[in-house]
């Protein structure tokens, strides 16, 4: 399985202002969602969007922190950077799957890097991802689509 | 074929950790299983490395037994879903064929080690961390690479072999310079820093820290220069310098945006403005971590904190409130016994004897029976002095020292914007 670049759907919806729907929510409960990455502004921008879509939404800036949720919370979805200060998120997403392994198909990469590394280390994992910078409307519509609704949220 | 060591020459048995943690379970039995299996796939592993540039498939016998042994444990358990992960990278293309990513592969391995670190089996998680390093052994130098060398120096702290320790991290810096990522340069120095607080060289922890904060001046590097200074407030707390551990976790905390390391670094605040004997501040923090902390566990130890405070205050009715807010919370057992020990303490306090008795019979009889060595003895204690019938007195009204007005005035405000208390 290879990792599947978002182009993500064509639209004019700014920065910050991702859509307004109502509450997202999966087998009756709202859906959690962990933003991993270490750049604040990042973390911040996401957790907003995700809460303004009717999600719960956690952010870590660190794996370590990343482990401590994981750890103790049921998450529905993980949207996470490559490249974080402390684990590489690709041993971020062994890990969490291995925790909550509904995660293994339920994760969004999103990167800033545009090395063939880069996409080599998240087509390993066959998860999809979006370069930065993005637009906050494609990552939620991309981890929506990830997540099943309605049902169990974990996927065979 | 078969190979014998020459005479006299040392033999390096790889994975010995494993071997001798095997000998420690019985044979079958879930733990046994766990780690039998993490050292089939380690061999496997071995083999895959040894083959070397040349490419050579992994023998069918030897997969099979890795996967036999990877299938018995327990399909619950992460190192089990980890440990099939690998199993199945290794046997699919290009891997299959022979040597192919190393990065791939060690972001697994990676992942096997923090699995076991989440198990506390520190010393098997450092074996797999070497073998992470031998798996992507330079050139070039990687990301993970550093981490492995971090995740080694973690471990052999956590195993009490600090010149390991030492060693790990002072790899983990030159190879993070070789890569040119100063955040993870600055990381091995704090961590070395720490490892010399650990030694109970002050002074070098505090040099050590001091260049950190100093390396990462940079406004891109504000992250790894909150955990610096965190770390060097750390230092400077037990170096019995409490304004000046104050101001740093103050300084801190302006630029900590990380949830988490936010809510540590309050905990540590209060526990600072509290050794300062600066009360109103101490409760400051404390009401907003128990209000906003992301953990469940920091917001009941923040509240057991407030118990504590409300007692030294004299402060009964304050008391009371938290005392049911506890009661009502499903508290984990080291918090239910420290629940229960606190509120003892705060009962003495009050000259409230039978009520005191009763929590501290309570606390002594959770710790004692849960093996809580600690707390069991604390407890034991508070209640052989009620028993004596020696009393307790709330405090005088505490007073902030000036030097810390502006770390106590941070920490209002935050109050103020929670909208607690």
């Amino acid at each position: 399985m290879t990792g599947r670049p978002i182009a993500g759907p064509a639209n004019d919806q700014p920065h910050g202002q991702p859509l307004e729907r109502e509450t997202m929510k999966t087998a009756g409960r709202q859906l959690t969602v962990l933003v991993v990455d270490d750049e604040s502004s990042i973390c911040r921008a996401l957790s907003i969007a995700f809460q303004r879509a009717g999600c719960h939404a956690l952010s870590a800036e660190s794996g370590e922190a990343a482990l401590t949720l994981l750890s103790t919370r049921r998450v529905d979805a993980l949207v996470l950077d490559l490249r974080i200060p402390d684990m590489r998120g690709d041993a971020l997403l062994h890990l969490a799957a291995a925790l909550q392994p509904h995660l293994r198909q339920q994760t969004l990469f999103i990167t800033g890097d545009v090395t063939d590394r880069a996409t080599a280390l998240i087509g390993a994992c066959g998860a999809p991802y979006v370069r930065k910078p993005f637009q906050l409307v494609d990552v939620i519509e991309t981890v929506f689509a990830l997540v099943p609704l309605g049902g169990d949220a974990r996927r065979a | 074929m078969r190979r014998t060591a020459a005479r006299g020459s040392a033999v390096h048995v790889r994975h010995l950790p494993f071997l001798r943690a095997l000998l420690d379970f019985e044979e079958n039995s879930p733990p046994w299983v766990s780690i039998a299996a993490g050292l089939a796939v380690l061999r496997l592993v071995d083999r895959h490395l040894d083959a070397g540039a040349g490419g050579a498939r992994l023998d069918t016998w030897s997969l099979t037994a890795a996967r036999q042994q990877v299938g018995r444990v327990d399909a619950r358990e992460p190192v089990g879903v980890v440990l099939d992960g690998i199993v199945e990278l290794l046997t699919s293309e290009p891997f299959a064929s022979g040597p192919a990513d190393g990065e791939i592969l060690a972001a697994r391995l990676f992942a096997y080690g923090r699995a076991l670190e989440l198990e506390a089996r520190y010393d098997l998680a450092a074996d797999v961390y070497e073998t992470v390093v031998r798996s992507v052994a330079p050139p070039p130098v990687t990301d993970v690479a550093v981490d492995a060398q971090m995740r080694l120096g973690y471990c052999a702290r956590m195993l009490g072999r600090l010149d390991m320790a030492g060693t790990a991290y002072s790899a983990a810096g030159r190879l993070a310079l070789v890569l040119g990522d100063e955040s993870r340069v600055i990381r091995a120095r704090i961590a070395n820093g720490n490892l010399a607080a650990a030694r109970g060289n002050l002074p070098e922890a505090a040099r050590l820290l001091d260049d950190a904060v100093h390396a990462a001046a940079s406004p891109e590097l504000a992250g790894v220069r909150a955990v610096a200074l965190h770390d060097r407030a750390v230092v400077a707390a037990r170096a019995g310098e409490l304004s000046r551990a104050v101001g740093l976790a103050h300084e801190a905390l302006n630029i900590q945006t990380a949830p988490l390391a936010r809510d540590r670094l309050l905990t540590d605040l209060a526990t600072m403005f509290l050794d300062l004997g600066a009360r109103g501040p101490a409760r400051d923090a404390l009401l907003v971590l128990a209000a906003t902390a992301q953990e469940q566990y920091t917001r009941w130890l923040a509240v057991i904190n407030l118990l504590e405070l409300a007692a030294l205050d004299g402060a009964e009715l304050v008391f009371e409130q938290h005392r049911r807010e506890l009661l009502a919370a499903d508290l984990p057992l080291e918090l239910a016994v420290s629940f229960q020990l606190t509120l003892g303490e705060g009962y003495r306090r009050f000259g409230r004897t039978r009520a005191a008795r009763r929590a501290l019979t309570c606390a002594t009889e959770l710790a004692e029976t849960h093996g809580l060595h600690q707390l069991a003895f604390q407890a034991a204690a508070a209640l052989a002095a009620v028993e004596r019938g020696e009393s307790l007195t709330p405090l005088e009204p505490a007073v902030t020292p000036a030097a810390v007005a502006p770390a106590a005035a941070t920490v209002r405000d935050l109050r103020a914007l929670a909208g607690v208390g």
